[in-house]
């Protein structure tokens, strides 16, 4: 009978207050039908825009247009489908911009079966730029402690002109900074797994082609002795293994934590010289949150240690740095400039203090200790350069997101440096968007 | 036909007296006096994202009979061409919503289909995620309880709330903040709320010299409460430690991964399309951790609810309350679009956790406001003086679900074995949304090809290779581009 009066079976009997005219919604801004296609790319160019013109008709047309540009900028920034990006290519290139594409492949697959993938370029106004793709895979069907195995598969290109070299070896002075060039290009496969009590073990196999680039001061000052590997471009194979362990195995804010990670990698050259080697990688942090009013105490030590095959040596660009920035973007000797020390072995070690003083700011202070060196056997204790230094910090959801940096040392006096990570503890939706 | 009508009549004989119950408690909610519990000395609160009560709860009424449930097939909703999508079962961890279901405000609208003679018929969840670009069958489909080990376990062995609503028909944003701050300060979609809006539910908390906090993972962070100061936050191992060391907050407020974490924690917050599975993990991770110390359990209720439905079908109608939000000398209102705040959102799951709850299933109407009104009763004082907003004033607290017992130390018949992610079985039974499938397509060829459908006999139709072989057939003839000429 319901039915013959064409209503719905989902039913009134449940309303709670007597039927009612349910309140005359105006709806401007209604969601826009989507026309499917099997082209992923198109479609998921069509959603983005759908998305976006409701939100720019929600900011015409309804109350409060603040909240409604906020979305909207949000929209523009993240999610899937095309968006501009910001930061830098490297330490040293000065801002970039760009653009990233996100995509789903196979989005109607389960979490085993399921990846996604990430394209971006940037390019900064002093010529660096850098292009790159990632896929990731999470095998869901597998979990220790909630945590999952993950492929990934990367490729990425970089274009940088200018990156300073100083020389190798810690005496090596300001005044020596001559200019290079590098194009770069990497292709890698990792597969990570978890393991119980705290352990990943990761599994990496890379291809890797470098064209190193001398400008002329570069040239006449440098030769193969001082910097191995100037003349020729190189192609690696890199097999690679990494194991982690983490105390407590989730993230925490308080109390003792540790994560200690050790890597050993096979750097087989197959094209440009002599110039294959083994690297082993380790490094421990350990933390010892005390509370918000307290404070933070944290360690920090990292070991490189190159062993050139016989005959062999390590190219100067495919050495560790240590000073301000690396280019991995990593800070350590923050009173020295950026890539300022470089040679085949490191090892650095940092202690620090961070409290907040009025949220959202705090401080840290930080020393650190550190050296390269052409053979294992210099990295003593003697000799350390050594650096200390203050920083305003910017917290959110009680933990450093950016900070901005005074490094001093005794011989090359203070250094500035601004940080941010990329995490999202902001929760001020950006970030977070896509999911929600 | 007859699903239609069965699910009346039982909501003639069940829903009308559990209404009755609801609206009695409804009224009653007026300002209640100071009721602390002395048992209670933390409140936990998981907040998961967009699902509803049907299409996470709703098919335990098979094994819980007072439960507002469904059963495949007694409820649908039209898509554009007037398909009929039954409820049904055999809803996918992962997978099921390509396209994330729209759950805006003006979505909401559409998906609740009101209409001035009446109230919500509940009947525009297939067709607006049909606009949307997803499969409006994929909106109606439920989970078996035995799909989900750690919610079904402690459901049956804890207490259901079967009439729990999100507390606006929209998004993430206002929901959350009713449950932070016991409003959504006048607003109904996303963005950012919070801004100048004080410290909520947390600086009450403190101003009255108890702790609380927002437990977190590290690559996903809070939603939208971030801007606290730093006392007020934790990470998850934070939480597991806080509990095991008997150092948990008064209030702890545990916000679930919301993406795949870079320690390769997979993303638990169940909002589609992650995996509901993990997030089922994460819910017994999360009461797992307050039994790890037996003190901490006996003096804890914990609440595991979603945010909002997300888009995903519910069959109730969300109730409009006597009152709208705002303070009692200034209602909030929206005028484009028009909305005053006394309609509910959609019906999402609720389980209270504790102790001194007996199993079974409360009817109480509860909306998030009640989250932060439960907390201010008992660790603050009472509403009238401390609630700033009329919708945390008039709320029912989760008080009044604790009974006068011996507190319960007895465990879920639960091991913490969760299902593998599910193999697509080779000759395993049909799924419900697979049998209707069947149905729809054996009623165009009835429409269609009579003959041919006299020899398509569908409830011969037992195993997954059988629906394949039926559809391959029926679709041949309806369409000869299948492979029949």
């Amino acid at each position: 009978m319901l039915l013959m009066l064409g209503l719905a079976p989902a039913g009134h009997a449940q309303t709670l207050d007597p039927p009612v005219p349910s309140p005359t919604t105006s709806n401007p801004c209604p969601s826009r039908d989507i026309p499917s296609s099997s082209n992923l790319l198109v479609r998921s160019l069509v959603t983005q825009w759908a998305l976006l013109a409701q939100d720019l008709c929600k900011v015409r047309e309804w109350d409060h247009p603040w909240p409604n540009t906020q979305e909207l900028l949000v929209d523009v920034l993240v999610g899937r489908g095309l968006h501009p990006t910001g930061g830098i290519v490297v330490p040293g290139s000065g801002p970039a911009a760009g653009l990233a594409l996100n995509l789903d492949w196979n989005e109607r697959a389960l979490a085993d079966g399921r990846f996604a993938t990430n394209f971006e370029a940037r390019g900064s106004e002093n010529g660096f730029w850098e292009a790159g793709a990632r896929l990731q895979t999470l095998f869901a069907a597998y979990v220790e402690n909630g945590r999952s195995p993950q492929f990934t598969l990367t490729a990425k290109h970089w274009d940088l002109p200018q990156l300073p070299f100083y020389g190798l070896g810690n005496d090596t002075s300001e005044h020596s900074r001559t200019l290079f060039g590098l194009r770069a290009t990497e292709i890698a496969s990792s597969l990570d797994v978890p393991l119980p009590l705290g352990f990943t073990l990761a599994a990496e196999l890379a291809g890797l082609w470098f064209d190193p680039e001398s400008s002329a001061t570069f040239g006449t000052v440098n030769n193969e002795a001082t910097a191995p590997g100037l003349h020729g471009d190189t192609a690696y194979v890199r097999p690679r293994v990494v194991a982690t362990w983490r105390y407590p195995i989730a993230d925490v804010l308080y109390g003792f934590s540790t994560v200690a990670t050790v890597s050993y990698e096979l750097d087989q050259a197959l094209r440009g010289g002599p110039y294959s080697f083994d690297r082993l990688e380790a490094r421990w942090s350990a933390g010892l949150g005390l509370g918000p009013d307290i404070g933070a105490l944290r360690f920090t030590s990292h070991l490189t240690i190159s062993d050139p095959h016989a005959g062999n040596r390590v190219p100067f660009y495919r050495q560790p740095t240590l000073g301000g920035a690396d280019i991995n973007d990593e800070n350590f000797l923050r009173g020295y400039r950026d890539y300022r020390f470089r040679a085949p072995n490191m090892i650095v070690y940092e202690i620090s203090y961070e409290r907040q003083i009025i949220d959202p700011l705090g401080f840290r202070l930080f020393a650190e200790a550190g050296k390269v060196g052409l053979r294992p056997g210099d990295l003593g204790f003697h000799g350390l350069k050594s650096s200390v230094g203050v920083a305003a910090t910017f917290r959110l959801g009680g933990a450093t997101v950016a900070e901005i940096s005074l490094g001093w040392s005794a011989r090359e006096g203070v250094h500035a440096y601004a940080t941010g990570n990329t995490n999202n503890a902001g929760g001020v939706n950006v970030g977070l968007r896509g999911v929600f | 036909m007859t699903f239609g009508r069965r699910a009346w009549l039982s909501l003639m004989a069940r829903g009308s007296v559990l209404a009755a119950g609801a609206r009695v408690r409804a009224v009653e909610a007026q300002p209640t006096p100071y009721a602390a519990d002395p048992r209670i000395k933390h409140i936990v609160v998981l907040m998961l994202e967009n699902r509803s009560f049907d299409h996470m709860l709703g098919l335990l009424m098979r094994d819980i009979p007072d439960l507002r449930g469904v059963t495949p097939g007694a409820y649908f909703n039209d898509a554009k061409d007037g398909t009929r999508f039954y409820v049904t079962d055999g809803a996918a961890y992962q997978g099921q919503f390509p396209v994330d279901p729209p759950h805006e405000f003006e979505n909401v609208h559409d998906q609740l289909a009101g209409s001035e003679l009446g109230g919500p018929s509940m009947g525009g969840f297939a067709l607006s995620y049909q606009r949307n670009g997803g499969n409006p069958a994929s909106i109606m489909r439920c989970f078996r309880p035995e799909q989900l080990p750690a919610l079904t376990a402690l459901a049956k062995h804890y207490l259901i709330c079967d009439n729990w609503f999100s507390s606006v028909p929209g998004p993430t944003a206002p929901n959350r903040q009713f449950a932070h701050f016991g409003t959504s300060f006048g607003q109904v979609k996303s963005g950012i709320i919070w801004l100048g809006h004080g410290k909520g539910i947390y600086g009450r908390l403190d101003g009255a010299g108890r702790r609380s906090k927002i437990y977190y993972f590290r690559e996903s962070g809070t939603f939208g409460m971030t801007f606290l100061g730093s006392k007020y936050f934790g990470l998850y191992g934070d939480f597991v430690a806080d509990c095991r060391s008997g150092r948990l907050p008064e209030y702890a407020f545990v916000e679930p991964p919301y993406n795949d974490q870079a320690d390769r924690t997979v993303a638990a917050d169940q909002h589609p399309d992650h995996s509901v599975l993990a997030g089922d993990r994460f819910i017994w991770d999360v009461y797992r951790a307050i039994r790890s110390n037996p003190d901490v359990w006996r003096s804890t209720l914990l609440l595991v609810v979603w945010d909002e439905h997300g888009g995903i079908f519910d069959h109730v109608p969300p109730p409009r309350l006597p009152y709208g939000d705002g303070t009692p000398d200034t209602p909030f209102e929206i005028a484009a679009p028009r909305f005053d705040f006394r309609r509910l959102g959609v019906r999402v799951g609720a389980i209270v956790v504790s102790p001194y709850v007996k199993p079974g299933v409360d009817h109480t109407l509860f909306e998030h406001a009640a989250i932060p009104a439960t907390v201010t009763e008992q660790f603050i004082g009472p509403r009238r003086d401390h609630a700033p907003f009329l919708r945390e004033r008039n709320a029912n607290t989760l008080l009044d679900l604790l009974a006068p017992m011996s507190p319960r130390m007895d465990w879920p018949d639960f091991k913490s074995t969760f299902p593998p992610t599910p193999a697509r079985p080779v000759n395993g039974p049909p799924s419900g949304f697979q049998l209707e499938h069947v149905r729809e397509v054996h009623a165009v060829l009835a429409r269609d090809h009579p003959d041919i459908a006299r020899e398509c006999d569908p409830t011969t139709v037992r195993t997954a290779p059988e629906v394949a072989a039926f559809l391959g057939r029926a679709m041949s003839a309806i369409d000869p581009r299948n492979g029949r000429a």
